[in-house]
């Protein structure tokens, strides 16, 4: 892709979701400059995914809590202790409770549920070191003869790899 | 020789002993001319500023436009060398706003005030000559404006760790280098141009988000507290250092949340430089992104290390939580730092 062809519909949204490469980021970054055709995809794009990420979650059926922990028993049961056998049989407990829709959105849940207690409380929240580095810098721009131009041409992109609060407005 | 022609060698040699006499500047005292660079300029401007950062084996090279209206209202286009404003920051002195303007995404930020530091403006300026010798060497031309030249080098080791060129009228810090502990340029900053109008548009300070773009607020938040308000208001018992670099002394902690961890953001400072040292659960893991990482050992296990623009970083595991150092300070005293919190 160069800077005058428009992005397939895949990259840029990768792109919104800052999941291109920086090679790529970077050509979009130059196109978007000069594309005002793309720089409204991207803002749609943007809009769409706030949207579909304040959609709440399809409530949990009573009796699948107990459904899925009746299968879970059963198929440990077969698995015999072997690990691959458990894994199989998660795999076919995940199978069967996806089976109704109800049950899709909900095993869904319960293993976004699960993958965010990990993350939480187990598997590590990753930070991108560029929240530090512009907390550093935002004390750093306090000292008597701080480098003030040398740091706010670093500072802005650290903000904005930092992250943000969830909430967002459109403007 | 004749009596005549030593009579004119005589006054030849006397002409030039005025001259060289006539040539010896009155140079001002240093710290008045630093507390001039150091304080919010009296007049607005507007400017054009080369800046090049030397890190690692990477350099980098941006400009920027400035606009500057007292006390300290700006507006920043930052410009990357391939002539595309990326972003631009526009302060009303209390909230900033950092456009974004490849992704259409606005952050608003609440920026640290120097006034609410525990380490006021002069304790920090006699921190700075307490670890500095700074002299003014002379004077020369930048943007055309007179400049007094300032050279400010450590106490104890005579090192050079800057110079800045400061506008003789306005005390605008019209360039500066900045060096490593090996002697070497770590960044140097130059306004190509700058002129001083009189006054600005006032629109040039107030920011308005384009149609579309998407307006969310930076997750960093201004603190200044000291070790016991951190450890009631982050709820974990701070851990700071037991051994500090010569010259530098504890400033306030910071508490800054992060999707559920709570970093404490020590700060240091030694009069010119900061350093920073964060503390948070051993379970977050630190992105370093494009910045090359290399392992590092030290007492009591190992550690990563990584060369930025504004200095090193150097992050390790200890006793069930975590630690990252930011410094521009070599990697001898980050590891004695680092070794030292226990």
């Amino acid at each position: 892709m160069t800077e005058n062809i428009c992005p397939a519909g895949e990259l840029l949204s990768a792109y919104v979701d800052r999941e291109a490469n920086p090679s790529e980021e970077r050509r979009i970054d130059l196109h978007l400059a000069d594309c005002g055709a793309c720089r409204s995809r991207v803002r749609s794009l943007g809009r769409l995914k706030t949207a579909v990420r304040n959609q709440p979650l399809p409530p949990l059926p009573a009796a699948l809590k107990a459904d899925l922990l009746a299968l879970a028993r059963d198929a440990q049961a077969r698995a015999e202790g072997s690990w691959r056998g458990r894994i199989k049989a998660f795999f076919e407990l995940l199978a069967a409770s996806v089976a109704t829709p109800a049950g899709a959105a909900a095993a869904a849940a319960l293993l976004l549920a699960l993958a965010w207690g990990g993350w939480r409380f187990g598997a590590g929240t990753n930070v991108p070191v560029d929240f530090v580095l512009a907390a550093h810098n935002e004390y750093a721009r306090t000292m008597p003869l701080a480098a003030t131009e040398r740091i706010m041409t670093e500072l802005p992109v650290q903000i904005t790899s930092a992250g943000s609060e969830d909430k967002e407005d459109v403007y | 020789m004749s009596t005549k022609r030593a009579l004119i060698a005589l006054l030849a040699l006397s002409a030039a002993a005025w001259r060289a006499g006539a040539a010896v500047e009155e140079l001002p005292d240093a710290a008045e001319v630093l507390r001039a660079g150091a304080s919010h300029p009296a007049a607005p401007y507007t400017g054009e500023v080369s800046v090049v950062t030397w890190y690692g084996k990477r350099t980098r090279a941006k400009e920027l436009l400035v606009h500057f209206s007292p006390p300290n209202r700006f507006r920043r286009e930052i410009v990357d060398h391939s002539g595309y404003t990326a972003q631009i920051v526009v302060s009303d002195g209390k909230q900033e706003w950092v456009y974004d303007r490849a992704h259409g995404r606005v952050w608003k930020t609440t920026p640290e005030d120097a006034d609410y530091k525990l380490l006021g403006p002069e304790e920090e300026f006699d921190l700075l000559a307490q670890n500095y010798d700074s002299r003014v060497t002379g004077q020369e031309t930048v943007a055309g404006r007179p400049c007094w030249v300032v050279e400010i080098r450590g106490q104890k080791d005579s090192r050079s760790v800057r110079t800045l060129w400061i506008d003789q009228k306005t005390g605008v810090m019209l360039q500066t280098k900045s060096f490593l502990a090996d002697g070497t340029v770590a960044s140097t900053m130059r306004f190509v141009k700058i002129e001083f109008p009189g006054e600005l548009d006032e629109e040039l300070f107030r920011f308005t988000p384009p149609v579309g773009a998407v307006v969310v607020k930076s997750k960093l938040k201004p603190g200044y507290l000291e070790l016991e308000d951190a450890r009631i208001a982050g709820g974990v018992p701070p851990v700071p250092p037991k051994w500090l670099p010569n010259g530098y002394v504890f400033e306030s902690v910071n508490v800054l949340p992060y999707n559920g961890s709570t970093f404490l953001h020590f700060k240091y400072s030694d009069g010119i430089d900061a350093m920073s040292l964060f503390q948070c659960p051993k379970s977050v893991r630190l992105d370093f992104g494009d910045l090359a990482e290399e392992p590092v050992r030290m007492a009591g296990g190992s550690a990563r290390l990584s060369f930025g623009p504004d200095g090193k970083i150097l992050e390790w595991p200890r006793q069930g939580q975590r630690f990252v150092l930011v410094g521009n300070l070599p990697l001898e005293t980050l590891r004695r730092v680092a070794e030292s919190v226990q």
